[in-house]
């Protein structure tokens, strides 16, 4: 056992001495390479304590790094949101529903209206008025009370000015 | 400007400069075994000369603020960190190569004139029997499992011991203790009739 113990000692002996010759036997080339990734890295190391910082970032520094390019990833796309949302302008009256526009497009292009206020018939205005007055409602159309009341004081009946 | 302790601090420029020192001249020192230990791994000078520097540079960015005694084995866990990364790149890339109709084979580059160029060494017969030395047990080196290798390497060209080894490889000094010891079996049976 002991020799066997031995045997390996010398033989790790002769291992180790042929690993180390190799180590001597590192070629030119390689030894140039090597001497420069040192002073690369020295001067690395010289550059940043000579500019007072700490040569290991805090552990802070380095986790709110970690959660930069994060917080900026949110930022833009909440930008980009905000940006592309539809939204109306804001001042400016909202035309709810199509219909109240196409009442008025109606109104415009009524042709007898505008001959009616040209002619100047003011029965026609004092009956629109009348009309407005009682909601919008047809005379017939109005409660039975009012409607009696309205004739009593008008005196007959069948005085409409419009009857067509 | 406080002096230089250990943690977050400030170093000043006295302390800074002989830090510096420090670290060049273990720089120095590993460089050499260091690049043999990476080459061991890649079989490749450039590789292994990339994956030292690149530990080079993360000590001395890192952790050039660490009580000396640690440096070494920080390195050889930065630089095992650093070959075990290109082997992954390399191996997706060969799988990538390895369907592409026109690839190159990086190892059939022009032979370099001055490496072939005749040697004026005075002992010619002793440099080709260390050689073959060498040779054989790299190749013996080369069939181990990475961490038979990479314990048996760190160990007996290093010179790092257990603890520090553990470190390094950043497993329990019960395993270095057994990659070493297998990987002292493999070499045995396999080189132990040229090295007897």
């Amino acid at each position: 056992m002991s020799r066997d113990l031995n045997g390996t000692a010398d033989f790790e002996h002769q291992l180790h001495a042929v690993l180390e010759e190799s180590v001597r036997c590192v070629g030119g080339h390689a030894r140039s390479r090597l001497n420069q990734a040192r002073h690369a890295a020295l001067a690395q190391a010289a550059r940043r304590s000579r500019w007072g910082l700490p040569l290991r970032v805090p552990a802070w520094i380095r986790l709110r790094l970690l959660w930069m390019p994060a917080a900026g990833a949110v930022a833009a796309a909440v930008l980009v949101a905000f940006v592309l949302w539809p939204h109306a302008p804001q001042g400016y009256p909202v035309v709810e529903g199509n219909q109240t526009s196409v009442a008025d497009l109606d109104l415009i292009a009524d042709r007898d209206g505008m001959e009616i206020m040209q002619n100047g018939d003011g029965q026609f205005y004092a009956w629109a008025m009348a009309q407005a007055d009682q909601g919008g409602q047809p005379a017939g159309a109005a409660p039975a009370g009012q409607s009696k009341a309205r004739e009593g004081q008008s005196g007959a009946p069948g005085t409409d000015p419009n009857p067509g | 400007m406080p002096a230089a302790s250990h943690g977050d601090v400030d170093l000043s420029d006295s302390s800074s400069n002989a830090r510096c020192r420090a670290l060049s001249q273990f720089l120095a020192g590993v460089e050499l075994r260091a690049f043999k230990i990476a080459q061991a791994a890649l079989r490749h000078e450039d590789d292994a000369l990339d994956a030292v520097q690149d530990a080079m540079l993360q000590l001395a960015r890192a952790y050039s603020d660490r009580p000396e005694e640690e440096w070494k084995p920080l390195f050889y866990r930065i630089l095992e960190n650093r070959i075990r990364d290109m082997q992954r790149r390399r191996t997706v890339r060969n799988r990538v190569m390895a369907w592409l109709p026109f690839r190159s084979d990086p190892d059939e580059d022009e032979p370099d004139p001055i490496a072939e160029a005749a040697s004026d060494d005075p002992l010619p017969m002793r440099r080709l029997e260390i050689a073959d030395a060498m040779s054989a047990l790299e190749k013996a080196l080369a069939a181990l499992p990475r961490r038979q290798q990479q314990a048996f390497l760190l160990r007996t060209l290093e010179g790092l011991d257990v603890a520090q080894t553990a470190r390094a490889m950043g497993c329990s000094e019960g395993s270095v203790k057994t990659h070493y010891f297998r990987a002292l079996q493999t070499l045995r049976a396999q080189l132990g009739e040229l090295y007897a």
